[in-house]
């Protein structure tokens, strides 16, 4: 049944913008942990990828979650000569966390989540119309 | 529109076909009216419209095992919420699709009893 089916489907949307929400939560969360050894790299910010997938049980395409994989900008430098990750030359190594960037993709992903909702909702709302036709 | 004898066989004989399908046997269903439904249900062997029912009803007993198998994951800190409320959503819908096809049934069945001989 296809309205069932478009449920289907926007759970898997729901599941990957949950993902989404917990790697942003991860980033938020690990914005000051730095290197645990003296001049060492500190936490990298990370994001979820998701794509296309075709689910050949009910022939319809829903979203999965590739991988979650690292956000290859450039650290950041403060020089901070006591702290124990400092390097030779004072400098501690910050993660590439932009609290800016990550507040914008919280959005992103708490609106689409909520677009998925409406979508489960609409489509219960339609099936139970459809059933009010034998009742 | 006027609905005969005859198209209540059809829509009859196509839910019956529609055997493992809980949705398209429901779908079937409307077209049917319950004055309709008499001459039809005599037409259709009583077994093998038995067989539908029981197939719905056994189908409609498994998605509300599935919610409770998900709800209890859930209540034991195991389960994922989305999947507690897209099988309890699920289990809702068989659920209300059978009671009204029930209803539809039972409906039928006391317009024969009340009917004059």
């Amino acid at each position: 049944m296809d309205l069932r089916t478009s449920i289907d489907v926007s759970a898997t949307g729901l599941h990957a913008q949950a993902l989404r929400m917990r790697v942003i939560a991860e980033n938020l969360a690990n914005a000051d942990s730095v290197a645990q050894t003296a001049g060492g790299d500190p936490y990298r910010r990370r994001v979820a990828t998701f794509r296309a997938h075709l689910d050949h049980a009910n022939g319809a395409t829903a979203v999965q979650v590739v991988g979650i994989t690292a956000d290859k900008s450039p650290f950041g430098k403060i020089y901070q000569p006591g702290n124990p990750a400092a390097d030779k030359a004072g400098y501690v190594q910050t993660p590439n966390v932009n609290g800016l960037i990550e507040m914008a993709d919280m959005r992103a992903a708490q609106r689409s989540y909520q677009a998925n909702l409406n979508a489960i909702e609409a489509a219960r709302s339609m099936t139970a119309r459809t059933l009010d036709l034998i009742k | 529109m006027s609905i005969g004898a005859l198209d209540a066989a059809a829509a009859y004989s196509r839910a019956l076909t529609a055997l493992p399908g809980l949705d398209r046997a429901a779908a079937a269903e409307p077209e049917v009216a319950p004055a309709a439904v008499t001459p039809a249900a005599g037409v259709a062997e009583a077994g093998s419209f038995g067989a539908m029912i029981q197939s719905m009803i056994g189908e409609t007993a498994a998605t509300l095992h599935t919610a409770e198998t998900e709800s209890a994951k859930q209540v034991a800190g195991k389960g994922d919420l989305i999947d507690v409320v897209t099988a309890v959503g699920a289990a809702e819908t068989a659920l209300n699709t059978i009671v009204a096809v029930r209803d539809r049934m039972v409906g039928a069945y006391t317009e024969i009893m009340h009917m004059q001989i």
